[in-house]
């Protein structure tokens, strides 16, 4: 009660103190294509005061009245423009800022936005075209892969795609579509991401100080938005690569108030090799996904925005025996939808209203049939969302950016359901173990707060619960992130962050399969929380156009989990066992604690001819589990002492643009067989204690006490642009590791015949790899 | 196309056979380590403890004998001196029967011909622990098939840590003799504690499929009140054999428990009592 008497006292303040200024509010649009732009900086030079456009492009900024206010609309990546304007009431302003193709360095005033001045720590915004021109692995423009090549984000192994951020697994990252969760973002066991960028608008990667919008995982947030389609004209874009080819379309439907986008990638190598197959043996993989967005402008304060994905990878064998034939299937697949509402309550009170949809499905199955006999097998594991969320945006004044919210989402978990059908009625299953159906709700509250002109915060509180069958769990999450000026274009920054995750994903690989199995948190299993410190220091070179920011940080992780020491995925459950005491998920797993700490080096240049950033990463992650290790603590496999990433991009005129990339990381923390012994056990029904040596095991030393080789790995690509009469043609040559690095993706040993020692193998996925994409824009 | 369709071919074939290669790493910890295993019990009569070395995976090492270490077992009232047998190649000393008593504790002392030392110790459980009753229950699989759980039931001694082991071999009966006879190794052992339970009435779940063998005669179930480190290497050795060291690639790693120190291996005491049981 008190703390909501103290709210209202503040807001009736900032109310009264509103009462001689007005407001410029409206949206920032790209010219040519009115895309909302998000992050536009608008400022007043003059009255020291600026904000920023939100998701939507939507700015609102309460200045004292006057004649001629003079506005400053810049973006990187764009042309900045000037605007006076008479206040003397409630202005509706809206911006179309002009993409600055020559990527020349404009700076008007000094204000382009700077990384000094934000309140925002460990989060990065890489534009879209900058991830275009990043060389990748078989030339496909991957998000993930190029977020891997941040400061403390590391990848799990060669060439895969999952995303490990100061300590945190893959399953603590909280990957969002236009809103809506994504749960597996791996195509083909994660080598490719599910995100296509030709229809991505932007990302960003948020690291720690969370702001208290976000919840529901531990370790990041990776929030992709995309575009909304060109609402001028009709566009599009076609490529093809040596694995995948795609295209999209974008378009008004009502010219200037609606629009659509549509896009999609198939992989073909599947068609490609089907003829070189045997008759009877046809088998292949593909994947495919389907972005498509649809929006509606019904007036100057109601938009309406609906989007979604689809996306699948499948395997499939098919053979023919003389007297049957069988085929197999695993297929997995992730479906978002988004549907969303814009109203604008007036110039300083923005809302958006949210139905979220999201579902992934992993699926096997087998068929043999016989002449006079069938086999059949279904698995199937499922998790889906609903959700709905409605945020506010409320810009009192300058000094204040409010944000405030509620979410609820109603999860639905299948980990496992099995049907097997047979010609011998009497072995026919159907096992499906009982569904969780759980509600996750959060109500927030956030202030981005210019207390004085050297200190900005962002304060905020979230309330988060988690329901299911039987268990209910309530926490209150506090945020905070300070900004303070040392000196001109340089500030030292602090965050505190309290998360919690209601949810697990049973993974012992760590490299994103789709047999992992995400499961709620329960009585048993609690939800994981996180704390997190960090310390950073900011600065804009103005002179040079680059940012650097150095942080430290140190995390603690409670009640995360891991499979218990000799559990395997493969029998996770004992699912055919209908007996009361049959064994659970639960009883496979056990939990423990986690710390990660460390420091990160950052150093970026935006605009410019030349464009890219170094990022070093000093960290340790450690864990401790009664169960696992003897309860001593031990690294996890994913920790990396030292990681570095070198990103160039130049443009040497319109036509060529070339980039590299270099990225180098500590090996990875495994556990290997050193050395091998004949366990001591004792004869027990004899009378007396003889031994009888029964099995010989394996000495590992310490949990993941072996460290694989370092990483490292040069990438570059080329691009030469073509403008034609009627489209732009890009072609684009790329080498994957340029110096043919060897880097190991798994050890295992082998026995010497000779000497009947063992071997160490390792085994390397990808030599120097050259790859080429042909892409049309029109 | 053709030139196409051959170079996504090629890449196929490189994606897919990728290279492998002895791997050039620096491996630790190669040299042989020791590994010693000694078990006891109230009543026993003679001590027996198996000194070995273990074999390094990646590195070239005779297999060495330990065949002049000191080896001491001491325990509150006495210590003897084990001697190398080279029949058996163990370290053996004989003993009376009361030389190890309920409750009381009992070091390890080791020095090798290199002048390592090796050290455990380990305290004999308070008492014997006596069966209450053995029932079973049948279960019927998805697949048609039929098997069984076994309950042990027992009472635990309060007010102390307890650890407990449970193990079962099956009894035939020797036509000619008619005698019973214990049929090989002991089923796997399945262990219970008194976590949560202190004082109270336990259960330990054991699992068979029904025997109807013309010469099965029943169970022979072992109870064992064990030492603390008795049991923690026993359920490392389970979690072992059922995992990583039953050739499932993908278990998790387990990790063996030892309490030796400068070593490998167990010192371990235990109680035992003994009951036939025919379902």
């Amino acid at each position: 009660m008190r703390l909501q008497f103290l709210l209202l006292l503040n807001l009736a303040i900032l109310f009264a103190s509103a009462q001689n200024k007005f407001t410029i509010s409206g949206y920032v649009t790209e010219k040519g294509s009115k895309e909302n732009l998000i992050g536009v900086y608008v400022v007043s030079p003059k009255l020291n005061a600026g904000t920023t456009s939100n998701t939507y492009g939507f700015y609102s900024i309460t200045l004292p009245a006057s004649d001629s206010v003079e506005l400053i609309v810049t973006y990187v990546g764009y042309k900045s423009i000037k605007a006076k304007i008479k206040l003397r009431q409630n202005i509706t302003q809206n911006f179309e800022i002009e993409p600055n193709n020559l990527q020349e360095v404009e700076v008007v005033a000094n204000q382009q936005i700077k990384i000094s001045d934000e309140v925002q720590m460990s989060s990065v915004d890489i534009p879209i075209e900058q991830i275009k021109q990043i060389p990748a692995l078989l030339g496909e423009k991957d998000v993930l892969k190029v977020i891997q090549l941040l400061p403390g984000v590391q990848k799990g192994s060669e060439g895969s795609a999952g995303v490990y951020v100061r300590g945190g697994g893959p399953d603590q990252n909280l990957i969002l579509l236009d809103e809506a969760p994504v749960y597996n973002a791996n195509h083909l066991f994660g080598f490719f991401s599910v995100f296509n960028g030709d229809a991505l608008k932007s990302v960003e990667l948020i690291k720690g100080g969370f702001p208290a919008r976000y919840g529901g995982r531990l370790s990041s947030v990776i929030d992709l938005q995309m575009k909304d389609g060109n609402k001028e004209k009709i566009h599009g874009e076609a490529g093809i690569g040596i694995l995948s080819s795609r295209l999209t379309l974008e378009g008004p439907i009502v010219k200037n108030k609606s629009s659509f986008l549509v896009s999609g990638r198939r992989t073909y190598i599947d068609a490609l090799i089907y003829p070189f197959l045997p008759k009877d043996n046809k088998g292949g993989y593909y994947f495919y996904d389907f972005n498509a967005k649809f929006n509606y402008v019904f007036n100057d304060k109601d938009r309406l925005f609906v989007s979604g994905y689809f996306g699948k990878d499948k395997f499939y064998f098919n053979n023919k025996f003389d007297n049957g034939s069988s085929k197999a299937r695993l297929d997995w697949g992730n479906a978002t939808s988004t549907v969303r509402w814009n109203h604008l309550y007036n110039s300083r009170l923005f809302s958006n209203l949210s139905f979220i949809f999201t579902r992934y499905n992993l699926g096997i199955s087998s068929e043999e049939k016989y002449s006079s006999s069938f086999f059949n097998l279904r698995y199937n594991s499922t998790i889906r969302d609903f959700g709905l969320k409605y945020n506010f945006d409320f810009i009192p004044s300058p000094n204040h950016y409010i944000k405030f919210g509620a979410t609820t989402t109603w999860h639905y978990f299948l980990p496992q359901a099995i049907v097997v059908k047979t010609d011998q009625p009497g072995q026919n299953v159907s096992a499906k173990k009982t569904p969780y159906n759980t509600f996750e709700s959060g109500i927030f509250i956030e202030d981005d707060w210019k207390i004085t002109n050297l200190l900005r915060a962002n304060i905020g509180f979230r309330l988060s619960s988690f329901n299911s069958n039987s268990d209910n769990f309530f926490f209150p999450e506090p945020r905070a992130s300070l900004r303070y000026f040392i000196a001109k274009n340089t500030s030292l920054k602090a965050s505190y962050a309290l998360m919690n995750q209601y949810m697990h994903l049973l993974s012992n690989t760590g490299i994103g399969l789709p047999t992992d199995l995400w499961v709620p948190a329960t009585n048993r299993v609690k939800p994981q929380q996180s704390q997190q410190v960090a310390l950073g220091l900011a600065k804009d070179l103005e002179k040079y156009d680059v940012t650097l920011s150095i942080e430290g940080y140190y995390k603690w992780m409670t009640n995360i989990i891991s499979y218990k020491e000799g559990a395997s995925f493969l029998e996770i459950e004992s699912i055919f066992d209908n007996s009361p005491t049959q064994r659970t998920w639960e009883d496979n797993v056990t939990s423990g604690n986690g710390k990660s700490y460390g420091a990160e080096f950052f150093v970026q240049k935006k605009v410019g001819k030349f464009t890219g950033w170094v990022g070093y990463t000093l960290s340790w992650i450690k864990f401790q589990f009664d169960s696992i290790n003897f309860g001593k603590e031990f690294f996890p496999r994913y920790d990396r002492r030292h990681d570095i990433s070198v990103v160039g991009m130049y443009k040497i005129n319109d036509r060529i643009n070339i980039a590299a990339t270099w990225v180098y990381g500590t090996g990875n923390a495994i556990t290997l067989p050193l050395q091998a012994y004949s366990s001591p056990t004792h004869q027990i029904f004899s009378n007396q204690g003889i031994f009888e040596n029964i099995n010989t095991v394996n000495h590992y030393g310490d949990k993941n006490s072996f460290r694989m080789a370092n990483y490292h790995r040069m990438d570059i690509a080329i691009q030469f642009h073509k403008q034609k009469k009627y489209w732009e043609r890009v072609f684009e040559f790329g080498i994957y590791n340029v110096y043919s690095r060897q880097n190991p993706f798994f050890y295992y040993t082998e026995r010497d015949p000779n000497t009947q020692l063992f071997k160490l193998k390792q085994v390397a996925l990808f030599p120097i790899l050259p790859s080429f994409t042909w892409t049309i824009k029109f | 196309m053709k030139n196409y369709i051959n170079i996504c071919l090629v890449l196929l074939v490189l994606f897919i056979f990728s290279c492998t290669k002895d791997a050039n790493v620096k491996i630790p910890n190669q040299k042989p380590i020791p590994v010693v295993g000694c078990f006891f019990k109230p009543g026993d009569t003679l001590i027996s403890l198996q000194l070995s070395y273990s074999q390094p995976l990646y590195a070239s090492s005779p297999v060495a004998k330990e065949t002049n270490a000191f080896v001491k077992i001491e325990g509150p009232l006495d210590s003897k001196i084990l001697t190398y047998n080279q029949s058996n190649e163990k370290y053996e000393v004989k003993i009376n029967s009361n030389f190890f008593q309920f409750g009381q504790k009992y070091s390890l002392y080791i020095k090798l011909s290199n002048g390592a030392e090796l050290s455990s110790e380990s305290i004999v459980p308070n008492s014997l622990v006596s069966i209450k009753s053995v029932s079973t229950q049948s279960i019927q699989s998805n697949f048609g098939f039929v098997t069984y759980d076994m309950f042990v039931k027992f009472n635990d001694e309060p007010s102390l840590k307890n650890f407990y082991s449970l193990s079962y071999t099956e009894l035939t009966k020797d036509t000619l003799t008619n005698d019973t006879v214990t049929n090989g190794t002991p089923f796997f052992s399945n262990l219970a504690n008194d976590n949560n339970n202190d004082g109270g009435e336990l259960t330990i779940k054991a699992f068979f499929y029904n025997n109807d063998g013309i010469n099965f005669y029943g169970y022979k179930l072992a109870l064992l009140n064990c030492s603390k480190d008795y049991y923690q290497y026993s359920e490392s050795l389970n979690k072992y054999n059922s995992g990583s060291g039953s050739g499932n690639p993908f278990a998790e790693p387990s990790f063996i428990y030892s309490n030796i120190k400068n070593g490998l291996g167990i010192f371990a005491a235990y109680t035992q009592t003994n009951k036939i049981y025919k379902p």
